[in-house]
């Protein structure tokens, strides 16, 4: 008998632990992503980081990360190299080389900030409903040194210094609508170390078809009337969206 | 305790360990924190409860904060008036809601042990994020207990005790 019980109970340990890392991805809450139509563009702010050695001080690494997340048939980033502000609410997705707002501090590398409306649009795919993202920008924190592959490729090493790849990618997997994975080499794992280049794995791309490899039907929740708050034109009844950035109104 | 209990035991706590989770939270990406080196940033580890959440557009209406007043009940480690307002990046204002992975989630009423640092601006932050934010639950004896944070699963007496040896 108590034969038969530990074996049940080691079998129950081991099947938690496999299906846990199978299924280690996890979406942001409540469940949102990007409405059609896709991709959505992601600015690199332009500037680059100076702690980067590389020839684009990282923008060019920048904007590979964010492509990173397009393949197997799911086409949901295109970054591009751009002068940015850092703007909640804006309806345009921007990374920041730099923390003009503060909100990242101590041991905080970068932070996303995902904006969406409680009462908006929705959308279901694969049968899932799933709310509509505004907005999302990345900042980070100078307080580290950065790196990219070209550079530590170049000199030989990497030391005390945070890979820019690994980090933008992990953020641009929050802005897509992932939250954090439980498989610890999983691209989307809470925490990071030094010199990890962390890519994506398949427990990532698991992650993101689950968002955007689906039939999706989108709309859902009806338009906004007159006087609602509303990042672009499309959320309107009046398909008429304007005011200040981050304050604009339908008319 | 015979070996075939030991180990009925032992599966039974690996079991629910990972279907807890091991506490995951979400995040932006941070440095992994412990409670030492939390300890190193803070002002002041409290124990309080939530008594007030005020979200807002800043001046530029460029980025949503919201204010939490934490009643401190008693006090970990360092010093802390009776009230402390942190401030929190992301909130809710009309059906407008920016979120930020990993920073310190409040509900109203809430029990917690927070470590307490300060934005560049001397207002109080919770240090780490999540990490330093632990919720507290209480046994049926009364005996309180934290969840999430650095300090998770811990009793709040343990992280006290910590925190005192830690400080010598």
């Amino acid at each position: 008998m108590k034969n038969r019980l530990a074996t049940t109970a080691t079998s129950l340990a081991l099947l938690t632990m496999v299906s846990t890392a199978v299924f280690g991805y996890a979406l942001l809450s409540p469940t949102r992503r990007w409405f059609p139509p896709l991709p959505i563009t992601v600015r690199v702010d332009n500037g680059g980081l100076a702690s980067v050695n590389d020839s684009s001080n990282g923008v060019t690494a920048a904007v590979g990360a964010v492509n990173a997340w397009n393949g197997g048939g799911v086409n949901v980033t295109s970054g591009q190299s751009a002068n940015v502000t850092y703007t909640n609410g804006d309806g345009q997705s921007d990374i920041i080389f730099s923390d003009p707002r503060h909100l990242c501090s101590g041991s905080c590398i970068a932070a996303t900030l995902t904006g969406y409306y409680d009462t908006g649009q929705t959308g279901t795919c694969g049968g899932v409903t799933m709310v509509r993202i505004t907005d999302a920008d990345v900042a980070f924190n100078l307080s580290f040194n950065y790196t990219t592959a070209a550079e530590t490729s170049a000199e030989g090493g990497c030391s005390n210094e945070i890979y820019l790849e690994s980090v933008t990618t992990h953020e641009v997997g929050h802005v897509i609508g992932l939250g954090h994975s439980g498989v610890s080499a999983a691209l989307m794992a809470p925490t990071v170390a030094y010199c990890d280049n962390k890519m994506l794995n398949s427990d990532d791309t698991a992650g993101r078809n689950a968002l955007y490899n689906c039939t999706f039907s989108g709309g859902g929740g009806g338009c906004k009337s007159a006087g609602q708050s509303c990042v672009d034109s499309s959320e309107c009844c009046s398909n008429n969206c304007k005011g200040r950035p981050g304050a604009k109104t339908c008319k | 305790m015979s070996s075939k209990h030991r180990a009925v035991v032992s599966a039974l706590a690996i079991a629910a360990f990972v279907i807890a989770g091991g506490g995951l939270a979400g995040a932006s990406t941070f440095l992994k924190e412990d409670v030492n080196s939390l300890r190193k940033q803070s002002e002041a580890v409290v124990h309080a409860k939530v008594v007030d959440i005020r979200s807002y557009w800043d001046a530029d209406h460029a980025v949503i904060y919201t204010d939490v007043t934490l009643d401190v009940q008693g006090r970990l480690l360092g010093r802390a008036d009776n009230q402390i307002m942190v401030r929190v990046p992301g909130g809710t204002v009309g059906d407008f809601t920016v979120a930020m992975e990993g920073a310190p989630r409040f509900e109203m009423d809430d029990e917690v042990v927070a470590f307490i640092a300060r934005w560049y601006d001397d207002v109080p932050m919770v240090a780490g994020y999540f990490q330093g934010l632990m919720k507290v639950q209480r046994d049926k004896l009364g005996n309180a207990f934290l969840r999430g944070g650095v300090a998770d699963g811990l009793p709040m007496s343990e992280l006290a005790r910590q925190l005192r040896q830690s400080g010598r």
